[in-house]
């Protein structure tokens, strides 16, 4: 629960003081709480004997509830007054934060798990955990206040709250210890069960052939009654617990009640102090069982914020303390050694070799050779452990990332469009562009066919066509993208037979005119497409092990001939029945 | 209940329940299969409110007699008021254990009915759904229902008894003191009636901010690698601040605006105001004679009840409705209307594929994907499917295993109407090359011969020869016993690929149907796939969608399409022959694959 109100302190930033003073409202409000119930302990007395004073004391009562009320309006500011701020700060925050976090970090995580903390858990962080902090506070001060106060009225009264805590505790003990034992049994019956649920869906086709739907699917079935078993039978371990932690609030206002009654038989405690006795301990158990039914809630609302802050704690990719600036696109790998987080053995290792200004270098090798890294590397996804990337002779490492961005572009297989319109999809590459200036690059990556069939040409909004756009048209329009961007160096992932011939043929006269006089470095897939590129690496388990022009390669006879002699016979492989 | 929550919670205000009809109706449906549990986990409930009730009229009896200052029944009534006590935890812990135990078996049930239903869906509509939107289904939606059916019912019974039998019991011991106490109550609900006033319009505009900085913030994180490639892109960064500030500035509005209403609500329906109200009434009233010391202490104990028995479900409030936004999206999936088959499935007469005047539509409101599409392949031939993306090709390649029905004419497979086969025989009819290469968590040896269990060690040896698999299998560790992991994240494309074609093989049907594109994910290994799939091919009915003109020149039959009709067909000469669509195609082919990215190079320095 502290851990709850120093995650809110973290988050709120700017509105720390209007937290603290909601915390500190809500301690104050509870203690005034506290002792208006205590002076049941002069009224019920004073009425009794008919005293003069009773006609005071429920002016008091009354001041105190208006006090109450008052420090209670501070309390709720913090929820009804500066929580909207507080998440649109979150928010921005969150935003920001994203942008400065190296790219690895971004894909590591799921993207679906990141728009949850920015759009849900940032809401609920100020919304929920505001709201249940205070009123949490309120629940456990007002208890302790009413003990406090009850010692000192007769301090053997604390016999009985300590009794009750004991009980509490001892429950809340036995709980604790029960579940830390099932908690990995339980993520482990849901994983499993995830993951048969994934399969069931992917294969369907499959299992669907082999009659292994519904009841019949064995494994599926299996797994979701095992997490069925595992979740009930955590349930029945925690019941007896649970029942004895609960009690404990309970038994606290009997053994109180008992207590003062036995005091008050034994003439040691006056009726009166006594009947008050009964009012206050039925006060001090009540907040004691709303806490304990606030626990669930507070445990999600936690996890909210934990993740939030989760997010907010990344590391930056360190940022040069001065910055330079790079002149010139000549690219050098030095003994450039990169390892994925979470992996043990390096995707490329001690990496050497130069992208000459204007020049054209094909990488080649398997999947999983290391093509992808360098292009990653190159753009600074991560560090590298060893070694380091220059640009025109400058460390990447010494740049800032806009400057880092601003001499390379980069069209990848996989294209995200933005729901705005196709012109301004392409203008993000540089945003002070004329609408004119859109066009003619739209029409430089040979997006004209799609424009034509866009009802409002380039001020169509993607949203709204979505699917109508193809693969290879989101190619164009990433190529037009980076033709706008006129970066001195290109990044090139070629695009695969996923495309229909129509535009593979649009999307490679794009490319065409993208890489013009461009220092490039190209992903290849079919080996045709680089035969005429400056130089060649072949890639195989993150090392070079063969460099050269084509014709060079060819002759030698190594992998890369192999490599050619295998694509040119599956051309034109043959299906006959 | 809800409306009582929103008016004094920012934390439900802000978060309003989605249409709260549907919400509640499909959660109606849902928790039939363990309503008799609910209702008894209520029932446990409602006792333990009673118990609890009962335990503080026993208190103020302890505090009557003690004032009396006679003794008489003074232990006998300590001794009760702990049994009362104890029964009003031990009940409601029973409760939520009823309703837990409940839940989970409904977890269990939802499941099981979820992916029952799933098993008899068109392929096409849970691949349009997708894996990972199903996923969340099932399995988060489900325990999304965990608030609604586990934690909530063991207060709401209690809910409901406490604050009745208080307020009877406080108006037998005092009805003037009972009416005080009851006074709250009306000015409250007219206090809420009176913020609730312009809710839905709130409601509605709230959904609507919500939304589009929920969109806003999916498109900043999804196109997070676009945004920092081209770094100048301030301009989606403001989309994302601009509708941050739109949403921040209507929570603003909506929080000022009942702000003052709220806090005096929250303000009176307080214990502390309860018990000050009582007790400064009660004294007054004993002054003047009307009422006893005791009774006004049994009205103080008990007065608070009625405001306190309903918070626990106002901080659950939130998470009640994201249960019932969960059960809407479950019985979104349970309404999807599924595929009709017949009592008793028909038998195949061969291996051929007809299509007699298909159109078909994947939405009724757009157009049709296929127009009026026919052609036939003989049993034992090869066709293939040529033309542009979205010409259709790829939807007829998902019509012959009956991924969706058609609107209008007939697919034909062993000269039966698709939808005259039960699924399992349509199925085994016909093997599928067209999807990601699917392996599921167990042994090589289960993954091949899922589809033919009663394989022996020799035929699965030579399904995978023939696949081209056999060599890499005896390499791993353990053979053919390896464990293929996760979605086979340790075996390359290509190899899951080649393992999937092994399978086919063993499933031995007479169609094959195979789309190049996906086939070959992985270009490394090309060749090797394409022996497989030759090898599968061999005496088969073969339709395939082809992207790469070359591989199917010698086909026995190429049907052309373009925007869902068929526009040319014939064999790969007669079609040139007759320079027309498919002779532009193939000269575009011929350039496409003969191209060499063209870089003129800048003088080098």
């Amino acid at each position: 629960m502290i851990s709850m109100l120093r995650l809110v302190d973290r988050i709120a930033v700017e509105h720390k003081r209007v937290w603290r003073r909601a915390v500190a409202s809500s301690v104050a409000g509870a203690v005034i709480q506290a002792i208006a119930y205590l002076s049941l302990f002069l009224l019920i007395p004073a009425v009794l004997e008919q005293s003069d004073d009773i006609g005071w004391l429920l002016m008091g009562l009354v001041v105190l509830l208006i006090l109450e009320s008052i420090v209670r309006l501070y309390e709720l500011s913090f929820g009804y007054k500066h929580a909207a701020d507080v998440i649109s700060n979150l928010r921005l925050r969150l935003g920001a934060k994203l942008r400065t976090v190296p790219a690895e970090e971004l894909s590591r995580r799921q993207s679906g798990d990141l728009s949850t903390v920015l759009a849900g858990n940032a809401r609920d962080a100020a919304l929920l955990a505001g709201d249940l902090g205070v009123t949490f506070v309120r629940l456990v001060i007002i208890p302790v206040a009413l003990a406090i106060g009850l010692a000192f009225v007769d301090w053997r009264l604390l016999a009985a709250v300590l009794f009750g805590l004991v009980v509490a505790l001892l429950g809340l003990y036995r709980f604790r210890s029960k579940m830390s034992g099932s908690v990995e049994e339980m993520h482990a019956a849901d994983a499993r069960s995830a993951s048969r649920i994934v399969e069931y869906v992917q294969g369907l086709p499959v299992f669907k052939a082999s009659g292994q739907v519904g009841a019949h699917a064995d494994r599926l079935v299996e797994a979701l009654e095992d997490q069925g078993e595992v979740l009930n039978r955590t349930q029945t371990s925690v019941t007896a617990p649970l029942a004895l932690g609960s009690s404990g609030a309970h038994l606290i206002v009997v053994g109180l009640i008992a207590m003062a009654a036995a005091l008050a038989i034994d003439g040691s405690m006056s009726v009166a102090t006594a009947a008050a006795v009964a009012v206050v301990a039925v006060r001090l158990g009540e907040p004691l069982v709303l806490a304990g039914a606030l626990t669930g809630v507070i445990e999600v609302t936690q996890s909210a914020l934990r993740r939030i802050d989760e997010v907010l704690e990344i590391p930056p990719l360190p940022q040069p303390a001065s910055p330079s600036e790079i002149e010139g696109s000549e690219v050098v790998f030095d003994g450039v050694t990169f390892s994925y987080r979470d992996q043990t053995v390096p995707a490329i290792r001690d990496m050497s070799f130069t992208l000459n200004e204007g020049s054209l270098t094909a990488l080649v090798g398997p999947s999983g050779s290391g093509k992808s890294t360098i292009a990653r590397t190159l753009m600074r996804y991560a560090d590298p452990i060893e070694g380091e990337v220059r640009i025109g002779g400058t460390d990447i490492r010494d740049v800032t990332q806009s400057e880092l961005m601003k001499h390379i572009s980069a069209v990848f297989q996989e294209v995200y469009l933005f729901d705005d319109t196709i012109l301004e999809n392409v203008r993000l590459a540089r945003p002070s562009a004329s609408d004119d200036e859109v066009a003619a690059v739209l029409h430089a990556a040979n997006c004209e066919s799609l424009l034509e069939r866009m009802p409002q040409g380039m001020h169509t909004r993607v949203g709204e066509v979505g699917g109508m756009l193809s693969g290879g048209e989101r190619q164009r329009v990433a190529i037009a993208r980076a033709l706008l961007k006129d970066a001195p160096i290109v990044i090139l992932d070629e695009p695969t037979s996923a495309l229909d011939s129509d535009s593979e043929v649009a999307v490679q006269d794009a490319i065409d005119e993208l890489v013009r006089h461009k220092t490039v470095l190209v992903i290849a897939h079919r080996l045709s497409t680089v035969a005429r590129a400056d130089q060649i690496l072949v890639l195989e388990d993150g090392r070079i092990i063969q460099q050269g022009r084509h014709e060079e390669l060819l002759s030698a006879d190594g992998r890369y001939a192999a490599m050619w002699k295998a694509q040119t016979a599956a051309k034109r492989w043959k299906i006959t029945a | 209940m809800v409306q009582l929550a929103s008016g004094q919670e920012p934390v439900t205000e802000s978060i309003p329940p989605p249409s709260p009809v549907s919400g509640l109706n499909a959660l109606r449906n849902l928790v039939e299969p363990v309503k008799g549990r609910l209702l008894g986990a209520l029932g446990l409930s409602g006792l333990s409110g009673i118990a609890w009730i009962a335990t503080l009229v026993l208190a103020a009896r302890i505090v009557a007699i003690l004032l009396d200052e006679s003794t008489a029944d003074l232990w006998f009534t300590v001794i009760w008021t702990g049994v009362a006590a104890v029964a009003a935890t031990v009940l409601k812990t029973f409760a939520s254990s009823v309703s837990h135990h409940a839940a989970f078996d409904h977890e269990v049930i939802m499941r099981r009915q979820l992916t029952e239903h799933l098993g008899q869906l068109p392929i096409g509509t849970v691949q349009g759904i997708g894996t990972g939107g199903l996923k969340k289904v099932i399995q988060d939606d489900v325990r999304g229902m965990h608030a609604m059916i586990a934690d909530a019912p063991p207060f709401v019974g209690a809910l409901v008894t406490a604050p009745i039998f208080g307020l009877i019991v406080m108006f037998w011991i005092d009805w003037r003191l009972g009416l005080v106490a009851f006074a709250v109550l009306p000015l409250v609900l007219g206090l809420m009636a009176y913020l609730m006033r312009d809710y839905p319009e709130l409601q509605k505009k709230f959904d609507a901010a919500q939304e589009s900085i929920n969109s806003a913030v999916v498109e900043y994180v999804q196109g997070m690698a676009e945004v920092r490639t081209f770094d100048g892109a301030s301009d989606s960064f403001s989309t994302y601040v601009h509708r941050n500030a739109k949403f921040t500035e209507f929570l603003r509005e909506w929080f000022d605006r009942s702000r003052s209403g709220a806090l005096v609500a929250r303000i009176l329906v307080a214990p502390l105001t309860m018990i000050v109200v009582v007790i400064v009434a009660g004294t007054l009233m004993n002054s003047a004679g009307l009422v006893q010391v005791s009774n006004v202490v049994a009205i103080a104990l008990l007065s608070p009840l009625i405001v306190e028995s309903i918070y626990p479900l106002m901080w659950m409030n939130e998470f009640l409705n994201r249960s019932k936004l969960s059960a809407t999206r479950i019985h979104e999936v349970l309404d999807l209307p599924t595929l009709e088959e017949p009592d008793v499935g028909k038998e195949p007469s061969d291996g051929s594929v007809r299509f007699e005047s298909v159109t078909f539509s994947y939405d009724s409101t757009r157009e049709p994907a296929l127009h009026d599409v026919s052609f036939e392949v003989p049993a034992g031939t090869v066709c293939a499917l040529v033309g542009r993306s979205g010409s259709g090709k790829s939807t007829i390649a998902r019509l012959v295993p009956r991924f969706f029905d058609v609107g209008e004419g007939r697919v034909l497979v062993g000269g039966v109407d698709v939808s005259d086969f039960s699924t399992d025989r349509l199925l085994r009819q016909v093997a599928l090359v067209f999807q990601e290469p699917f392996l599921f968590a167990g042994s090589i040896r289960e993954n091949l011969t899922l589809g033919a269990p009663t394989a022996g060690d020799e035929e699965v040896q030579a399904a995978a020869k023939a696949a081209r698999a056999h060599d890499f299998i005896v390499e791993l560790p353990e053979g053919y016993d390896t464990q293929v992991d996760e979605r086979g994240a340790s075996l390359s494309g290509g190899q899951r690929q080649r393992l999937t074609i092994a399978r086919a093989l063993l499933a031995d049907a007479p169609i094959v149907i195979l789309d190049e594109a996906t086939s070959f994910a992985d270009p490394e290994n090309e060749a090797e796939i394409q022996s497989a799939l030759a090898e599968l091919a061999k005496g088969k009915t073969v339709l395939v969608v082809a992207h790469r003109l070359s591989t199917i020149a010698d086909v026995d039959q190429i049907v052309v399409l373009e925007e869902g009709r068929v526009v040319e067909s014939g064999s790969h000469e007669s079609l040139l022959e007759a320079r027309s669509t498919y002779a532009s195609m193939w000269e575009k082919h011929e350039r496409a694959m003969s191209w060499g990215i063209r870089h003129d190079r800048v003088a080098s320095s």
